[in-house]
């Protein structure tokens, strides 16, 4: 029999809320794949149908009752996830072209029909926000923080896979908390709850901070998630839990330990810096809002990993980027994730 | 708690004194008089033993003539002076001014009837020029913006209410109301290297620059202990934070901010030796992040070493005068 890794779940002092469209785009997203994504080759649309995505923004925007609101915000979900996937090992200057090209789609140019799917998810989406009164200054916004997750995030992820090197810590929090996508995700906030927090506000050191907080609160969650499928590709420098095994030739259950208290730090302080925001008047309520909206995105992607039954992280449920090999690692243990009370 | 008591905070890499500490006494003097005659009689006076400029020799070892220095050293005259001055200006009022100097920074004369500060700082400005660009100005401005409104601002609710913030929101507030991001600035052309806005807009490159900031805040917060303990209405004082927040004494409040302190000089070295691939520019980003730990332990040497008064001496540290009428 094999050997057991018991991986603890991280909890927070935030609601869990569950959504009323949890299943409102399990159709919908299908044909999403089957129409924009089929470059991406038939084993990897199968696997994507198989991970049924789309429910992550459904679960992370669980105030939205509106299916019109929700929609472009899954497609956001799933093509930042696909893009993530499929240039996970591919060259920097190729990303970059990629990337560019993105920031263009984003911010109001119009696909040509012989470039990607993708790109008509993200045009698709755009026209669907600026119909349900998002403004131009959120569109940018958004854009330009997709363009850093791509920057400082997956190219500088990428420079350490290729050489097979291991960041040091303050170097990986930065990357870790850009490449995870939540910073870029975080925008999805505002067309959730219908409203664009003002620029200003936006740009408050406060707000950037407990934005980096929940995205990289959300980068561990994602480690301590994701660790089997890490460790079956081999893809194991940007797993915090792998890193500290790695780096400080810890067991399992210590570097378990070592990362849910770095975690459980930056729960702390997000908590205290809401606590006492500064004052945004006449946002005050708005500003609240959103930091309110935050912590539940970081509680409810939570229970998405251990309730909704995705195959992302499981044998066969997960993708092989466009350079990648098929097939993954045999492991010798299984994992089994345990509640913390 | 006296000052002598307080313990050292220590870096694990020397300082440099360049080579004008002691050029601009004179000068320093001259500029205090001349354009400094909105504050009291007094509190010039004050000002003159503080010996700011001699800082600027301790913080910007790289500068290799006077011309280079001297903006600089005007500059840390007029920032600390400004600081002082509009520390409890309400902070609609602020902003009006803060977007007036803005615009000196960015090129706009003073008005006939601004007061002396505008002329200095469109000086500065002046003698810049050789040694930026405007992406350089732009970026100042924007940290003297930054400063301003997320430093200075936002301690004044709690200063009038005197109301300790939580630890977190201190270390916010204090990573800009140091002013070392625009202070900061003048590293670039003290060596004669303009970091190009893409790459000062980099992650890492931004890390590095709160990380000194908050160093040089607790570094602040150790040298004018003694100072702040005096007045009881002190409220933004890392160690007084802690001793309130935690209910510990002061010498437990010391260790604990001097281990936050320590670790963010730990992070900081650990980024400094694995920064990301910077290119061509890899030699020029090294000298530039080396400088600003230069900035960091200098002005830890000069709080010690120097001949300011600023700290050391039981009432030469003036009170704000904005709104007053000091006739």
């Amino acid at each position: 029999m094999k050997k057991e890794l018991q991986i603890p779940i991280p909890k927070y002092p935030w609601a869990y809320i569950p959504s009323p469209l949890m299943f409102a785009f399990d159709e919908v997203e299908k044909q999403w794949i089957e129409e924009d994504y089929s470059y991406l080759g038939p084993e990897s649309m199968r696997r994507y149908i198989k991970q049924n995505l789309v429910k992550v923004a459904a679960y992370m925007s669980p105030t939205t009752s509106d299916p019109d609101m929700l929609r472009p915000i899954c497609r956001f979900l799933l093509y930042e996830t696909c893009f993530d996937d499929y240039v996970e090992i591919m060259p920097v200057e190729e990303i970059a072209v990629l990337r560019d090209r993105v920031f263009e789609v984003m911010t109001g140019d119009k696909v040509r029909p012989d470039e990607i799917g993708i790109l008509r998810q993200m045009e698709q989406a755009r026209k669907e926000w600026i119909a349900n009164g998002m403004p131009q200054f959120w569109i940018e916004r958004m854009a330009k923080c997709f363009w850093e997750f791509i920057t400082y995030g997956i190219m500088e992820e990428n420079n350490f896979k290729f050489t097979k090197t291991y960041p040091t810590l303050p170097r990986f929090l930065l990357i870790r908390s850009r490449s995870i996508g939540q910073i870029a995700y975080g925008n999805m906030i505002d067309p959730a709850v219908g409203f664009a927090l003002p620029e200003h506000i936006y740009e408050h050191p406060t707000i950037q901070r407990i934005l980096f907080l929940h995205a990289v609160i959300i980068a561990i969650q994602n480690d301590f998630a994701s660790i089997r499928k890490e460790m079956a590709s081999d893809s194991d420098n940007f797993n915090i839990i792998l890193l500290f095994r790695h780096t400080g030739q810890l067991s399992f259950e210590e570097a378990f330990a070592k990362a849910m208290r770095l975690h459980d730090d930056f729960v702390v302080e997000l908590e205290e810096i809401s606590q006492c925001l500064p004052n945004f008047s006449p946002y005050q309520k708005e500003a609240d809002n959103y930091v309110y909206h935050a912590k539940l995105m970081v509680t409810c992607l939570n229970e998405w990993y251990y309730r909704s039954g995705t195959k992302r992280y499981e044998l066969e449920g997960f993708i092989t980027p466009k350079y990648g090999v098929e097939g993954e690692k045999q492991l010798d243990f299984d994992v089994k994730y345990i509640r913390q009370d | 708690m006296k000052q002598k008591d307080v313990p050292v905070l220590q870096y694990p890499w020397p300082h440099e004194i360049g080579a004008f500490s002691e050029s601009f006494y004179e000068e320093e003097r001259g500029w205090i008089d001349k354009d400094y005659q909105f504050m009291s009689e007094a509190t010039r006076t004050k000002y003159k033993k503080h010996g700011l400029a001699q800082a600027t020799s301790y913080m910007f070892p790289g500068a290799t003539s006077l011309e280079q220095i001297r903006p600089i050293a005007r500059f840390m005259v007029w920032l600390t002076l400004y600081d002082d001055y509009y520390e409890i200006c309400p902070v609609g009022k602020l902003a009006g001014i803060r977007d007036h100097i803005m615009d000196v920074m960015m090129g706009e004369k003073p008005k006939s009837d601004d007061i002396g500060l505008l002329r200095q700082v469109a000086l500065s400005r002046e003698e810049f020029r050789p040694y930026v660009n405007n992406d350089w100005f732009r970026r100042w401005a924007n940290s003297f913006f930054r400063y301003t409104t997320y430093g200075i601002m936002e301690e004044t609710p709690y200063k009038l209410k005197k109301q300790f913030p939580t630890l977190n929101n201190l270390l916010l507030i204090r990573e800009y109301s140091i002013s070392m991001y625009p202070y900061g600035d003048p590293v670039e052309p003290s060596i004669d290297f303009i970091v190009p806005d893409h790459i000062s807009k980099h992650p890492v490159v931004l890390r590095l620059k709160m990380l000194m900031c908050r160093i040089m805040a607790i570094q602040n917060d150790f040298a004018s202990i003694e100072k702040e303990l005096a007045v009881d209405t002190e409220v933004l004082n890392i160690i007084l934070v802690i001793r309130h927040q935690y209910k510990v004494s002061l010498e437990e409040a010391c260790a604990e901010a001097m281990r936050i302190h320590d670790s963010y000089v730990e992070e900081f070295v650990e980024i400094q030796h694995n920064l990301p691939d910077f290119g061509l520019l890899q030699k020029d980003m090294e000298r530039f992040v080396h400088y600003m730990s230069l900035m960091i332990s200098g002005l830890g040497a000069w709080y010690h070493t120097g001949k300011s008064t600023r700290y050391k001496t039981p009432g030469e540290f003036p009170k704000p005068e904005y709104g007053m009428n000091i006739n």
